[in-house]
């Protein structure tokens, strides 16, 4: 269900005196207006303002020009984005029944972006064919792969967000490869994807107004039908329409405008999330109130941001995109408001018991083991170098352990701590798309490394160890304190997480779109690279998690008992105590192996499924194989870093990521047409 | 990518430094094995040719050969990976004498001081400038010839004070330094940055107050630039648009009275903002006659 019911419905008179979204309009507009008219009065004396629609008259100075061609269509363009991103809000939640719906959080505009970024590296020439038709082929794919991902789920609401959360981790993940490729050729395209208002003049705005209006169309024929649509898909086909077309249609044109924002002014996040919930909180509870009010909304909340940002620019020498802010506060956003939901289905999705019991396969230890040597032999002995692929002598071996070895061995625990706490996860919340990267430990311990750099740059290891390990642990209670209402209900703190992944990301962008000395070593460590790894820390690595291995045991009791929910209780077990013990051990293992291999690796989410794939059931066995698998996953992924692109060192994580999505995908829509 | 073998290289170097007064090649210490320097930054690269070593490996060289238009890098130069992340083992397998690193590189010293023995260089500083002369000492030093480093500097002021008395005429014109990445948005150079330095050094005048980054650098949209009060503009194309014809010819710039193209001045590419002592003269050069051909302001 998309409406959220949070005050039972008001008498049709006060409603419109008290609840009318109207007053959260007027109090945005009126502010947006004080705050450019301030703006423009510094631009151009208010005497001449009578003449400002005269512009030959204005042709004398730089301020009057820029008045004219920039600053107005700035204001404009942010009204007329806000509320067509609003729009896609409203009309993406309606057809999901997904209160979280919209094209950030489903991984279209990311899609989008990547799929111009990359046109514009490889045959810049053809985006004169308009890059609509690009951002709206990227957005195409990535909504379908989203789709894929959920439709074994029924679509739920929190599948799609989970499927889009890995589809714009993907997204970024190959945006980092590129940056590291191409380096510093990319700061225009990290403008434009950070989504810049910027106008050079209203051009753009006049291109961009009546193909909005023809996209909008569609939704306005369908509004009977797309209102009906959260009552019943029974009651919808009862009337002669079919829901799938329906919601095709409307998401379709919902994709169209999309695309065709972002190929204006670049992504824009958040608006689409945050302006139907306000809409909905002021008291617009019906389709049609809210398809009329929250563009309103969402228009003033865009101009204000962008009024907010045109100041803050110049702070350091740094230029603060509008989209990234906006992003920066859509994560609180989402934060706040998940303890609120209280009508999303959050369904647990659970294996039935014949599911699990079909192919009782003894567990493939031996040849998980067989392939783990494997890659350690490949990894210490063979690689690239001046001349081409080298096989090593025993002696040309030891002469290169110093340099090989530690990275193996942290790649390997990080490997080894990340599976752990995937199984953990995966096991609590009875969720199989649960891992510690979701979970954001990962992302806050990023953004710990990330803001030490950009504060004390020179801080070294054991400063950003330190930041690393206070990041994960705030995130931890951040995490624990907005799901205390949900009494630890897995799937919201999955989804806080999830906030913490997009603030964090977003983060990054301020970082990377200033493409200075710390982006070059953030985009690293955010990456999750283990060229730094010495010999000591390797083995610190080493030890701690196995030492974190051994603490597992002590808590099986919890892993078997706590996704069988009504079990536990009578067994006497304290179910919040148990999840908090367990969720705490997953967070440290994320913690130290982020500091190896970054945020962004889905080895957590691989590990566990492809144990269970190869017959391991039981929560030991599980553990004990997936870890093993990640092991030879990280091992692989750190050698492959090493040589692919040589002599270049790509981050191990990037490439556990770039190697692991595509195969999770596979997993996912292979596992949906065995049940 | 630019191909040119050791010899090709020798010889234009000798008639580059014919040309510039600078004599780069001078005999090293006739005897003494050549040194096999890895350099991990491209300011130090540009300087250790001037002082005639050619680096057995360079970090990202192509960038380097993008980037630098003078002094040229030749083709036979290894490639040891990433800027910031070198490959150890492409670094061992080249067995340098010295490795040429700056702050920016010591998270990895552990396993850099096990392949060579490393020369720290700082290369961002407040007054990259004085910096990048005493970067040259010190390497000079390294090579056991410090009085190149003083053969060089001397050249390069005395190239620098004939480029200081022919824009005295324009010590009252404030001059933006800008390196535009797109129609909307650019790079002001500004105060920690090698050519505002430079400016200093001319006797000129920088027009921006914007705040910058610890590398002098303010990344901004062109209203914040043009909405400024008067001056001329110093366009600094560079490595992926050399071109900025679009840029500046498009119809925002023309209208803009500031970045009119009677008052811009587009210097040649091949500029680098993170360049060291020869860039710095060159770019003096570039300045002194782009103001001399557009006349006084």
């Amino acid at each position: 269900m998309s409406q959220i019911p949070l005050t039972s419905p008001a008498h049709p008179a006060t409603s419109l005196l008290k609840n009318s979204p109207l007053w959260l309009c007027i109090l945005l507009y009126l502010a947006a207006l004080l705050l450019s008219v301030q703006q423009l009065s510094q631009l151009l004396p208010v005497a001449l303002w009578s003449q400002f629609w005269h512009a030959d008259s204005l042709l004398a100075g730089a301020k009057p020009i820029i008045a004219h061609d920039m600053w107005l269509p700035r204001q404009w363009m942010a009204i007329l984005c806000g509320m067509a991103l609003a729009f896609t809000g409203v009309v993406m939640q309606q057809a999901l029944r997904n209160p979280l719906a919209e094209p950030m959080t489903l991984g279209v505009a990311s899609g989008a972006t990547l799929a111009l970024t990359m046109v514009s590296l490889a045959a810049p020439a053809w985006l004169a064919w308009g890059r609509e038709w690009f951002a709206m082929g990227g957005s195409l794919v990535a909504m379908l792969l989203v789709f894929v991902l959920a439709s074994r789920q029924a679509f739920s609401p929190l599948a799609l967000i989970l499927a889009g959360m890995l589809v714009n981790l993907y997204c970024g993940s190959v945006s980092l490869l590129l940056s590291i490729i191409y380096d510093q050729s990319l700061a225009a395209i990290f403008i434009w994807g950070g989504g810049s208002l910027v106008q050079e003049n209203s051009q753009t705005l006049l291109w961009l107004l009546p193909r909005l209006a023809i996209c909008v169309v569609p939704v306005l024929l369908m509004l009977r039908p797309l209102g009906l649509m959260a009552l019943n898909e029974q009651v919808t086909r009862s009337l002669g329409m079919s829901p799938v077309a329906v919601r095709s249609v409307v998401i379709l044109s919902a994709l169209a405008i999309s695309s065709l924002v972002i190929s204006a002014v670049g992504v824009i996040g958040f608006i689409g999330l945050a302006a139907p919930h306000l809409a909905a909180l002021a008291g617009a509870h019906k389709l049609r109130q809210r398809l009329l009010w929250s563009p309103l909304i969402g228009g003033g909340l865009l101009w204000l941001t962008d009024q907010g940002v045109s100041r803050l620019t110049g702070i350091n020498g740094m230029l603060l995109p509008t989209g990234m802010m906006t992003a920066l506060a859509g994560g609180p956003l989402l934060l706040w408001y998940l303890p609120r939901i209280r009508s999303i289905s959050l369904q647990a999705i659970k294996e039935t018991v014949a599911q699990s019991q079909a192919r009782i396969l003894k567990p493939r230890f031996g040849l998980v083991l067989l392939l783990l040597v494997a890659s350690i032999v490949l990894s210490l002995a063979v690689g690239r170098t001046l001349q081409g692929w080298h096989w090593d002598a025993w002696h040309d071996v030891l002469a290169l352990l110093p340099f090989r070895l530690p990275r193996m061995i942290a790649a390997m625990s990080a490997g080894v701590l990340l599976a752990a706490a995937g199984v953990i996860i995966q096991r609590v919340t009875a969720n199989p798309m649960a891992s510690p990267e979701l979970l954001g430990i990962g992302a806050g311990a990023s953004l710990g490394i990330t803001l030490m750099l950009l504060i004390i740059p020179t801080a070294g290891i054991a400063g950003m160890m330190l930041s690393s390990a206070l990041g994960a642990f705030i995130t931890l209670l951040l995490t624990l304190w907005t799901a205390r209402q949900g009494r630890f209900t897995p799937q919201r703190v999955l989804l806080s997480g999830l906030a913490i992944t997009a603030i964090f990301q977003s983060v990054a962008g301020v970082v990377m779109t200033n493409n200075g000395m710390a982006a070059n070593m953030l985009r690293q460590l955010m990456t999750g690279s283990t060229y730094y790894v010495t010999t000591p820390m390797a083995a610190a690595a080493l030890a701690l998690a196995l030492l974190l291995l051994l603490f597992t045991p002590l808590v099986r009791r919890y892993l078997l008992l706590l996704p069988l929910e009504s079990v536990p209780h009578s067994l006497g077990l304290r179910t919040q105590r148990a999840r908090l013990t367990v969720m705490a051990l997953a967070a440290l293992m994320t913690g130290v192996a982020t500091l190896i291999v970054g945020p962004l690796s889905f080895i957590g989410l691989l590990g566990p499924h492809i144990a269970r794939q190869l017959g391991a059931r039981r929560p030991l066995a599980q553990l004990l194989l997936a870890v093993m698998i990640a092991a030879l996953l990280m091992i692989f992924a750190d050698w492959l870093s090493r040589n692919l692109l040589y002599p270049r060192q790509l981050p191990a994580g990037l490439m556990a990521t770039l190697l692991g999505g595509p195969w999770l995908a596979v997993l996912l829509y292979r596992r949906q047409h065995v049940s | 990518m630019v191909s040119m073998n050791r010899r090709q290289f020798l010889q234009l170097a000798l008639a580059l430094s014919a040309s510039s007064g600078l004599s780069p090649l001078c005999s090293l210490a006739a005897g003494a094995p050549a040194p096999r320097w890895v350099i991990l930054d491209w300011g130090l690269t540009e300087m250790a040719l001037v002082l005639g070593v050619v680096p057995v490996g360079v970090a990202a060289p192509q960038w380097y050969r993008r980037l630098y238009s003078a002094p040229a890098l030749p083709a036979d130069v290894a490639d040891v990976g990433l800027l910031f992340q070198p490959n150890f083992e492409t670094l061992r397998e080249l067995r340098p004498t010295l490795l040429l690193v700056t702050p920016g590189h010591l998270m990895a010293k552990a396993q850099l001081e096990q392949i060579a023995p490393l020369l720290v260089l700082n290369t961002y500083s407040s007054s990259p400038l004085e910096q990048a002369q005493a970067n040259l000492r010190q390497m000079a030093g390294a090579l056991g010839q410090p009085q190149r480093a003083e053969q060089i500097i001397a050249a390069v002021n005395a190239r620098m004070e004939k480029a200081r008395l022919a824009v005295q005429p324009f010590a009252d014109t404030p001059l933006y330094l800008a390196h535009p990445l797109e129609v909307l948005h650019l790079y002001l150079f500004g105060k920690g940055s090698l050519f505002d330095d430079v400016l200093v050094c001319l006797g000129l005048k920088n027009a921006s107050q914007l705040a910058t980054s610890a590398q002098g650098l303010a990344m901004t949209s062109v209203d914040q630039l043009a909405a400024g009060g008067r001056g001329r503009v110093v366009l600094l194309p560079s490595y992926p648009q050399p071109d900025i014809s679009d840029i500046t010819g498009s119809a925002l710039w023309r209208s803009l009275p500031l970045l009119q193209p009677e008052n811009c001045i587009t210097l040649p590419d091949g500029l680098p903002q993170n360049g060291a002592l020869i860039t710095a003269v060159r770019f003096a050069e570039s300045l002194a006659q782009g103001l001399q051909q557009r006349g006084r302001a």
